[in-house]
């Protein structure tokens, strides 16, 4: 178990401390999402019904955006010297690097999100201290990365990749913006974990597939 | 196809309500039903080649990609003209339609991606992978569209909530007409395939004078 | 012992729709070092990638220590080290931090000392805290030979392992392969270098439009010789 966990836990080391030094991902990424949901924010003021109805539409608008910018990013530093290849060529499994590439995604997009709630909360005036409301945040996130794993890899290697990126990711995660969207605006308009507890299924299993799906995958996607 | 046409425009009776708009109904529901009965067939090929790296999977899952893409298109747009005279609005997003709309979506995705990788065996196993996936993630659109409209009754209307009342001859109408466009489905795939096979022979022989 | 360290049967490689490597056959022994010349795109580079495990081939066999390639590879990867033209390495992560990462990545669990052998071994302790980035060519790329000898491969693969080096570096690498050779590994270095080649390796290979096109024992063959078939190969290519 150990030496299984080890190259993963090296690959998110590796990851966050690269990315304290390059401050590449998580500060762009906040700013933009922000920006975006204080955007909305301004164009829906003044009509306080409407916007708790679309509150949690904006802030999922927000973090898709700022969160596919992510993913162009995640595997930049791989790509600097092909530290991917180094990868491929080393005894780790490629369901290793999966899963190291997939936790150091979800950390990142994570912190976004931790920074996005707050500010959410006051641009909307919404109570977001509310543990089904993270619940459904984190599976969202999870299902994001999973997927978003997976075509940040596959895009690396592409002509007009930043562009390809969001063609092929966006149908893709339509179930799990549908499902976060509509069980936060539940949870926020003062719904029960009852009432959502089907969305709740729903994400998680997504996400599980998709993870395995990600896992299995993903030696197809890095091999040159 | 002749048989068929005449069926659909001559012989099925008018509808009461809908009018002569109806009778774009049995183009409309084979096209969507076969649109998206390519995913099943690129998810076991695409599977298939993944293992085994034959070159044949792959030249099924591409065919029936493109030839769903084609089939979603038409659905796409026959929904529309059909939807704008029965409910005074040309797109709703009740589940059918979303998900028609979504996987065709996926389906541009599939066929840009091959545009854009690299020839042979690595832009395959890309788009082996896209195809697996895509088709996995038909399952939950459908269902995330189907539980939202759930929690939202209001906007309930939906072509299949149609089909109770159908009367008989529109029954058999649509089923001969199901069958009439998978006979066509299947055709195209396999041209396309055998296309697709020609082309493989022409590269190798290419490869062969060089 | 029969044991074939690393024979490579018919190999085939098209990369959008250019014939890389074609039918391709290769044996190697233990304790034999072989270098591979030939004009750019001749198929060198990938090769190296093929058995790195970087780069998928599309038909062939290739069998190391007599176990199929494609099956259980991972202990097979092991007993690989590889050096290509990118060094592998992370630029905001300081040279020791690169060292350890790939410890940790291969799965060996005392890195201190290995990173520490490493660094001393290439000469790299005026380095060890200094971000990748900021390094020089030629030192990256001592980096880059200290990260593939981490885990003490038995079979090298060197792509082009002297470019940017100077004379001190470069006798450091020959030192190393020649150690390397005598304690039992094997060696496969793709160069332009015709001097380090000849010098370091036992049996020399000319490829061309991914075949070999001329092979040679070094010891048997004199070096005007070779160098006369490897500039006609390379002019007609041009």
């Amino acid at each position: 178990m150990k030496s299984f966990l080890q190259p993963i836990m090296a690959i998110l080391w590796k990851d966050l401390l690269t990315e304290i030094r390059s401050k590449e991902i998580i500060t762009p990424l906040v700013g933009f999402s922000v920006v975006t949901i204080l955007i909305f924010s301004m164009l829906f003021s003044g009509s306080s019904q409407l916007s708790n109805k679309f509150a949690s539409s904006i802030l999922w608008i927000g973090f898709t955006f700022g969160g596919i910018l992510g993913l162009i990013k995640i595997f930049s530093s791989e790509k600097e010297n092909n530290g991917m290849a180094g990868l491929s060529s080393s005894s780790a499994n490629t369901e290793q690097i999966y899963f190291g590439k997939l936790i150091s995604t979800f950390l990142f997009l994570s912190i976004v999100e931790l920074i996005m709630l707050p500010v959410f909360g006051i641009l909307f005036n919404i109570q977001i201290f509310i543990l089904e409301l993270w619940l459904i945040t984190l599976l969202g996130t999870l299902g994001f990365s999973a997927i978003g794993t997976t075509f940040s890899a596959m895009t690396m290697n592409l002509r007009s990749k930043d562009i390809m990126l969001p063609i092929l990711f966006l149908p893709i995660v339509i179930p799990v913006i549908i499902a976060a969207v509509s069980s936060s605006t539940e949870i926020i308009n003062g719904g029960s974990l009852s009432e959502i507890h089907i969305w709740l299924e729903l994400l998680v299993v997504f996400d599980a597939l998709f993870i395995l799906i990600g896992a299995w995958t993903f030696r197809f996607v890095t091999e040159e | 196809m002749t048989v068929t046409m005449y069926l659909i425009f001559i012989w099925v009776p008018t509808d009461d309500v809908l009018g002569i708009s109806q009778r774009i109904f049995y183009i409309h529901v084979p096209m969507g039903i076969l649109g998206l009965m390519a995913f099943p067939i690129v998810f076991i090929c695409s599977t298939t080649y993944l293992i085994t790296k034959k070159d044949t999977m792959d030249s099924i899952a591409y065919s029936a990609a493109e030839i769903g893409a084609l089939f979603l298109t038409i659905a796409l747009i026959t929904g529309m003209l059909w939807s704008k005279p029965s409910w005074g609005v040309w797109w709703t997003w009740s589940p059918q339609p979303t998900l028609t709309l979504v996987s065709w979506l996926v389906y541009i995705a599939y066929l840009m991606l091959r545009a854009y990788s690299p020839r042979g065996s690595q832009g395959a196993k890309y788009a082996a992978v896209l195809g697996i996936i895509g088709s996995v993630n038909s399952i939950f659109v459908y269902l995330a569209a189907k539980i939202w409209r759930d929690v939202h009754p209001e906007a309930v209307v939906g072509p299949l909530a149609e089909n109770d009342s159908l009367d008989s001859s529109m029954r058999i109408g649509l089923l001969i007409a199901l069958l009439a466009f998978s006979l066509l489905f299947t055709y195209l795939i396999t041209l396309r395939f055998s296309t697709r096979k020609t082309e493989q022979k022409i590269e190798r022989l290419q490869y062969e004078i060089n | 012992m029969n044991e074939q360290a690393v024979s490579i049967n018919n190999l085939n490689k098209i990369y959008d729709k250019k014939i890389i490597l074609k039918n391709f056959s290769l044996k190697i022994n233990w304790g034999q070092v072989a270098t591979i010349f030939g004009p750019n795109g001749s198929g060198k580079s990938t090769l190296i990638r093929i058995l790195g495990n970087i780069t998928d081939y599309d038909q062939g066999d290739i069998y190391i220590q007599n176990r199929d390639f494609k099956v259980n590879n991972n202990n097979i990867r092991k007993t690989i080290g590889v050096v290509t033209h990118q060094t592998f390495l992370y630029d905001h992560l300081s040279v020791k931090e690169n060292l350890k990462y790939y410890c940790q990545v291969f799965g060996i669990s005392n890195y201190f000392a290995n990173v520490s052998t490493a660094i001393e071994k290439f000469n790299l302790n005026k380095y060890r805290d200094t971000h990748v980035r900021k390094l020089s060519r030629g030192t990256q790329q001592r980096v880059a030979l200290a990260r593939a000898t981490l885990h003490h491969p038995r079979i090298l693969l060197l792509d082009e392992p002297d470019s940017g080096l100077d004379n001190d570096s470069l006798k450091i690498l020959m030192d190393i392969i020649d150690q390397h050779k005598s304690s039992g590994g094997l060696a496969l270095i793709a160069t332009h270098n015709l001097e380090f080649g000849i010098s370091v390796s036992d049996s020399l290979l000319i490829l061309s439009d991914g075949q070999i096109a001329f092979s040679t024992n070094s010891n048997s063959t004199n070096k005007e010789l070779f160098n006369y078939e490897y500039q006609k190969i390379t002019k007609e290519k041009l």
